[in-house]
């Protein structure tokens, strides 16, 4: 599907449906202001001058054939473009990656080359697995996306995805002594300590009293949720009164809790 | 928190020492409303604790592993205290389950008394230092106040 066309096709559904075609101009001004840039180095308004022109204005733009991704190119993905502006649109769709530098000593090919193994995407540095590498003549200017990492040449790719990488923001050359460094903090593991051992004694009360009041006392179960409703129902009461008093007698620094 | 905990312990001592058949339920109720009251107290302050002694980008890591402790205290307690009642009664009769149950609010206290004495040894994180060295510090090793000053 064309872009032009498919925007075209977004704005009169949306015209006749639940949304007024103002709200199209204002995503259009959105995309615009929004600084999204084209592969080509064209605004919106550019991109879709030249897909309209044809195949032949817009070939250099592409990076292979018709594959290119659609630029507000369906409906939904403008209703959700409403919902949520200043999205850019490279955010949800990781562009081609197009390598000029690196690859400028690959040979001249009219297909496009599709690295997939370790060892092939260590040959090119700068290109991770699975990473696509078009020829130069196909690509105007080289693109960075959220999907280009830069390759460890220490690590494997593949062990690199494996080490890291469960919480964001780690590299892979954290080891785990890095990873479970908070369990070191004082304050934490005892706190986690304190917090196992006080859930279980509440679990325990609440499960084995239900036990008792049950089959021990004979209490229909109505009777004996109401029974322990003492039990259950204080901290609702008393909650609000607590945390009051903690605020104010505590120690201050157990009240930081964002600017720790 | 530690008193809060403490009060626990005793309002579940009471629960274990008056736990029999000849007890009135109000008293019972009466030793359960002390323990609510006391677990509203220690629930508030201890994730405040445990969550203000990490820096802000493991907030999501410290929390995870707070709850999966939330999660696997009922689990471990509610075992060992299973494993009590079957030790010391059945479900046959009413009096047996009562057999089995004695103890296992005794089991309750003994939690939380081990809960209080190690929120005893809860320390308040050096926070006077840490904005500053957050700010310093390079991402690798973010907080060196608490994981390393109070060791």
């Amino acid at each position: 599907m064309k872009p032009g066309r498919g925007i075209q096709r977004a704005g009169r559904r949306h015209g006749r449906g639940f949304a007024s075609s103002r709200d199209t101009h204002d995503t259009t001004r959105r995309y615009t202001t929004a600084g999204y840039a084209h592969p080509c180095g064209g605004e919106l308004a550019q991109v879709l001058r030249a897909e309209r022109l044809g195949p032949s204005h817009s070939a250099a733009c592409r990076p292979a054939g018709n594959e290119y991704p659609p630029l507000l190119g369906n409906g939904p993905a403008v209703g959700r473009a409403n919902e949520q502006p200043l999205l850019k649109p490279s955010l949800r769709r990781p562009p081609k990656l197009c390598e000029n530098g690196p690859t400028g000593s690959l040979p001249a090919q009219k297909a496009p080359i599709h690295v997939r193994t370790a060892a092939a995407a260590r040959q090119h540095p700068g290109a991770g697995p699975g990473v696509r590498i078009l020829p130069p003549e196909r690509c105007s200017r080289v693109l960075s996306g959220p999907a280009r990492q830069p390759v460890d040449q220490h690590h494997q790719p593949r062990t690199a995805s494996l080490r890291g990488g469960w919480a964001a923001g780690q590299s892979c050359n954290r080891n785990f002594g890095d990873r479970v460094r908070i369990v070191r903090s004082r304050t934490f593991a005892v706190g986690n300590a304190t917090t196992f051992l006080m859930t279980g004694a509440i679990f325990v009360a609440g499960f084995l009293v239900t036990q008792e009041f049950r089959l021990g006392r004979g209490y229909s179960p109505v009777s004996a949720g109401v029974r322990l409703l003492p039990f259950l129902a204080t901290p609702m009461f008393i909650s609000p009164i607590a945390g009051a008093v903690s605020d104010r007698i505590g120690r201050p620094s157990w009240r930081l809790a964002s600017s720790c | 928190m530690a008193t809060g905990l403490f009060m626990l312990t005793a309002g579940l001592a009471w629960a274990a020492s008056r736990g029999s058949l000849s007890t009135n339920w109000v008293e019972l109720d009466i030793s359960l409303l002390i323990a609510g009251a006391d677990v509203s107290m220690a629930l508030l302050t201890l994730p405040t604790a445990v969550l203000n002694a990490v820096a802000p980008r493991e907030l999501g890591k410290a929390s995870g592993i707070k709850y999966m402790m939330q999660r696997l205290g009922p689990a471990v307690a509610i075992a060992a205290a299973s494993a009590l009642f079957a030790a010391n009664g059945h479900l046959g009769t009413p009096a047996s389950v009562t057999d089995g149950f004695k103890p296992a609010p005794a089991a309750c206290a003994g939690f939380a008394l081990l809960a209080a004495i190690s929120a005893l040894a809860i320390t308040p994180p050096r926070t006077q230092h840490a904005p500053a060295r957050d700010e310093g510090e390079s991402p690798a090793r973010p907080e060196p106040a608490t994981a390393d000053a109070v060791d």
